[in-house]
């Protein structure tokens, strides 16, 4: 059989939002070929004018059906597909990523496209879009091809997904540093071969956002969407239903449709990796999809989506919330969020006990923690075979029974920690079991049940395995005393939890049964504002392209009447005041920072003569290794910045040297409680 | 079965550093007849085209077609490893997975061996053909690269102006703007002659990063012949005495304003 070789025109495709679209006979291309990469920017360009009331809905549409066709022409190519859409490479706990700063994706395009770095900044300062600058340059390109005939007659070589998803992927797997000019080439080759509208989207997924409007839970919609259309049918072809909505009407298949993204979503919340979710979902085919739960559940090994707290504003909202049902307050420490999987036998060496620590956002941390890993791998009961538990992972002072403040951890690197270079214990502050012996079961029991569970397996330890403090409270006076208790046990605030009512581990939640109280919602500290100096900005991006995204800035320093850096913000301005500052601002531009201005390390676009004064508020004041404020009256070779900054006004009536002083800054700093607790400490080092 | 014998090995060595930054891999041709080599570079701009004629050769065989793909950086460092004076021999089995490279030199008595391994590339041949018509440009080999590297200083861009009786080359930069200008002249030596011949008048930019990668070759020869139409990528060629030629290719910049 004569193969047709090249694709078809996506332009002149029926369009993804069509109804009738039929995902086998309308496709850009056929069984034998891989899928073209252009079908995927035709779709990202699509969604990104969809506008307006029904355009989440749209979206959603044109991922199902762009999905729909992998499903019945080449499911093996749709995991890369769909992992395209959420810019990852494979699942978040395996940490695979590029390692393509926006510096190499520069380089990139000015070698391959001939034009000088500074016009390619200009233009992105411009546009405010390196992808669409660089779509632009390949555009205007003159190649050798435009002059000299091929000598074969060429095969087509249309860019495939696949072959971007692999050189992503190779790109990836290069380490060191002399892997930046391979990478650099692999990202030129694909620019070189791909046309300007894929070049747009292959450099926005390298700068880690196809920004399109379609977030990770409408790309996983829609691949509910599109298996609820057409579900998978390993054995045939065609797969026996392809359109369910034209089958079975409107109604069976909206319900069909949500039903499949609950299953979806839950299943991913405790097995988070789409890999083999899609492969479960392309394998269970017609009206068994309701069995994926069987085949991704909890294990140990693959960590699950930590449940989250709702913030709240005050004490009172508690008790409106938890008002005539059992709770309990725990201590909320100020450290890492640990996810702790234990294996007593490494299933590939039965020998060994396998270990590993996840981060809240599924990193796996295992190398940070050796001093973890080993006093688990020694103290867990024997009788034990396996467990999930959460807890806090907190520097400890086991000397003085003290809590540290988490930022001795930050130092800490993320790779290959040996035991032997630990200086600060840490200690781990167990509050959630999940998994135990083998029983999936336990996240549907109550908080309390758990709570009695995590206790009876894991003994108490100072200063090594501990639990939260916790309390179970019904009265106001009782929560905020404990509160207080709390701030001064070097504690970040509470954590308010449902005991038996709602009180199931709801991976993922942001749930309301979980509330956090903390400090700086009771405005006890740092309810003085400061008044500060801008002296640098970021260049805005998406929105705030044309103005400037973040600023950077300075306290003054009457000693050495110099303006010493101290935080970067660009939380709580309004378009107005972006607008107001950028016509100020823009006139105080400078291209080397002005000699008055301290600073550590050069973090932002540009520098301003120190001129303009605003007031800015702060939940509380921390030892920073990045900002100069008070620089050497605390800690060696560190200054002290601000957390949670956000912007209150202008302060056109001061000048800059009359902006609130490094002294002023560094006794705030050392009246806050949590310092004044670690007094001895701090000097102890 | 390939074997080929340079009785000065350094003339490769010459060869291989003068395309080293302007193509990473590339598809060596071996033919009865010689060697050839074709490669552009990432960007599809610049296309480098080598022709080694079996007649330059101390001895060579090659008993039927083949073509041997090699990482060029690789086989820069093992050019480095032969002695300038060496003779060089590159041989190759029949389907071979390796391309050998001997270094011979019988006044310090030393024979070394080395192999590389080959790679599939895969790259598509351009039907590339000489200007005829347009400027022409030739003189000293050095004096060009000279005046490439001084205007790179200034700026990315040269735009080259030719007319009957001079080309000018002209740059624009953020400290300044400047232009060289050259016209015919007619030295004792060869070297010292410069030639223009212009059939039609031309007015193109181009990147001098690509100019100054491809004067590398200077090295190779003493003159260097350049010629330019509105019609085809400009040409730069180095003629290698009795072996054969060094050609390079490059499109013309559009420009950046637009």
């Amino acid at each position: 059989m004569e193969l047709n070789l090249s694709y078809k025109d996506v332009s002149k495709m029926k369009s993804l939002t069509d109804k009738s679209f039929d995902p086998i006979k309308d496709a850009p291309y056929e069984r034998h070929q891989h899928i073209p990469f252009s079908l995927v920017a035709h779709a990202c360009q699509i969604i990104e004018e969809c506008k307006g009331e029904k355009s989440q809905d749209l979206v959603k549409e044109i991922l199902a059906n762009v999905f729909r066709t992998a499903i019945c022409l080449k499911p093996a190519e749709l995991i890369p597909l769909f992992y395209f859409f959420i810019c990852r490479l494979g699942p978040e706990y395996e940490g695979i990523e590029t390692g393509v700063g926006n510096e190499m994706v520069v380089n990139a395009v000015t070698q391959a496209c001939g034009k000088s770095k500074t016009k390619i900044r200009e233009e992105v300062k411009k546009i405010g879009d390196l992808g669409t600058v660089a779509a632009e340059s390949k555009g205007s390109i003159k190649s050798l091809a435009s002059f000299f005939k091929p000598k074969t007659p060429k095969i087509d070589k249309s860019m495939t997904v696949l072959r971007v998803f692999e050189t992503f992927m190779s790109i990836a797997k290069r380490k060191g540093s002399s892997s930046v000019g391979d990478k650099t080439n692999s990202i030129m080759k694909l620019f070189t071969d791909s046309k300007p509208e894929e070049v747009k989207y292959i450099i926005r997924w390298l700068e880690g956002h196809l920004k399109i409007g379609a977030a990770e839970k409408t790309v996983v919609s829609a691949l509910a969407r599109a298996f609820t259309y057409t579900p998978g049918d390993p054995k045939n072809f065609p797969p026996s239903i392809l359109n369910y909505r034209k089958k079975k009407g409107e109604t069976r298949f909206n319900e069909r449709e949500a039903e499949l993204d609950e299953t979806i979503k839950e299943a991913v919340c405790v097995f988070p990796n789409y890999d083999k979710m899609i492969e479960a979902l392309l394998e269970l085919g017609d009206s068994h999809v309701e069995e994926l739960p069987k085949k991704c559940y909890m294990r140990v090994g693959i960590p699950v989506k930590p449940m989250l707290a709702k913030p709240t504003t005050g004490v009172n909202v508690i008790l409106k919330r938890f008002d005539g049902i059992k709770f309990t307050c725990e201590y909320k420490y100020d450290g890492f969020r640990g996810q702790i999987h234990y294996q007593k036998q490494d299933p590939d060496d039965p020998t060994k006990k396998k270990i590993g620590i996840f981060s809240r956002n599924l990193e796996n941390m295992t190398e940070t923690y050796p001093d973890a890993i080993q006093y688990l791998s020694e103290n867990v009961d024997e009788k034990v075979d396996n467990f999930i538990i959460d807890c806090e992972i907190v520097p400890y002072d086991i000397r003085n029974k003290k809590i540290l403040p988490f930022q001795l951890l930050t130092t800490r690197s993320r790779k290959n920690v040996d035991i032997k270079d630990v200086e600060i214990q840490v200690c781990l502050f167990l509050f959630d079991i999940l998994y135990l012996n083998d029983q999936n079961d336990i996240i549907k029991k109550t908080f309390k049940e758990r709570r009695d569970i995590m206790k009876a397996t894991f003994p108490e330890e100072e200063g090594k395995l501990m639990y939260a403090v916790s309390k179970d409270a019904e009265k106001f006076e009782e929560i905020e005393e404990f509160l207080n208790d709390s701030i001064k046990d070097s504690c970040e605030g509470l954590m308010v939890k449902t005991l038996e009512e709602n009180s199931t581990y709801h991976p993922s939640k942001r749930s309301f049964n979980w509330l956090k109280l903390k400090k700086d919602y009771l405005e006890t500290s740092l309810g003085d504002s400061l008044d500060l100096v801008v002296v640098g900005a970021d260049y805005g991006k998406g929105k705030r392209t044309g103005f400037y995204g973040s600023f950077l800035f300075a306290c003054f320093d009457e000693d050495a009447e110099v303006f010493q850096t101290l935080v970067k913000a660009g939380t709580g301005f309004t378009d107005e005041d972006l607008k107001k500052m950028h016509e100020v601002l823009n006139e105080l531009e400078t291209t080397d920072p002005d000699p008055r201005i301290k600073y550590k390390e050069k973090n932002i676009d540009t520098w301003f003569t120190p001129k303009l004064v605003l007031e800015i508020k702060a939940a509380d004041l921390t030892i920073s290794p990045t900002y100069m404020a008070a620089h050497g009256r605390g800690e060696e070779d560190k200054g002290i910045s601000l957390r949670f900054p956000r912007f209150i006004r202008v302060r056109d009536d001061k000048k800059p040297e009359d902006c609130s002083t490094s002294d002023q800054i560094y006794s705030m700093y050392r009246s806050q409680q949590a310092v004044a607790q670690n007094d001895i400490c701090f000097d102890d080092y | 079965m390939f074997e080929a014998k340079l009785a000065e090995g350094i003339i490769f060595k010459k060869i291989v550093e003068a395309i080293k930054e302007l193509v990473s891999d590339v598809n060596i041709d071996i033919s009865p007849t010689g060697i050839s080599l074709q490669a552009m570079d990432n960007s599809h701009v610049a296309l480098v085209s080598l022709q080694l004629s079996m007649d330059g050769f101390e001895s060579f065989r090659s008993d039927k077609p083949m073509t041997l793909g090699i990482n060029i950086g690789n086989l820069f460092k093992i050019m480095k490893l032969g002695d300038n004076d060496d003779s060089m021999t590159l041989k190759a089995e029949e389907d071979p997975s390796h391309l050998t490279i001997i270094f011979e030199n019988e006044k310090k008595g030393r024979f070394a061996e080395f192999n590389i391994n080959l790679i599939n590339i895969d790259t598509e041949h351009l039907s590339v053909s000489d200007n005829e018509g347009g400027s022409q440009l030739s003189m000293a080999s050095g004096e060009f690269s000279k005046i490439m590297k001084e205007l790179y200083q200034i700026s990315e861009t040269v735009n080259i102006e030719t007319s009957q009786e001079l080309i000018q080359f002209s740059v624009e930069g953020d400290c300044g703007s400047g232009s060289v200008k050259i016209g015919p002249t007619e030295g004792e030596t060869r070297e010292e002659q410069v030639v223009i011949q212009s059939d039609e008048q031309v007015n193109l930019s181009f990147a001098l990063r690509y100019l100054t990668m491809f004067t590398k070759a200077s090295g190779l020869s003493s003159m260097v012949n350049v010629s330019l139409s509105t019609e085809a990528p400009l040409v730069v060629k180095y003629e290698i005495q009795n072996l054969g030629s060094l050609q390079y290719y490059l499109a013309p910049k559009i420009s950046d304003e637009e």
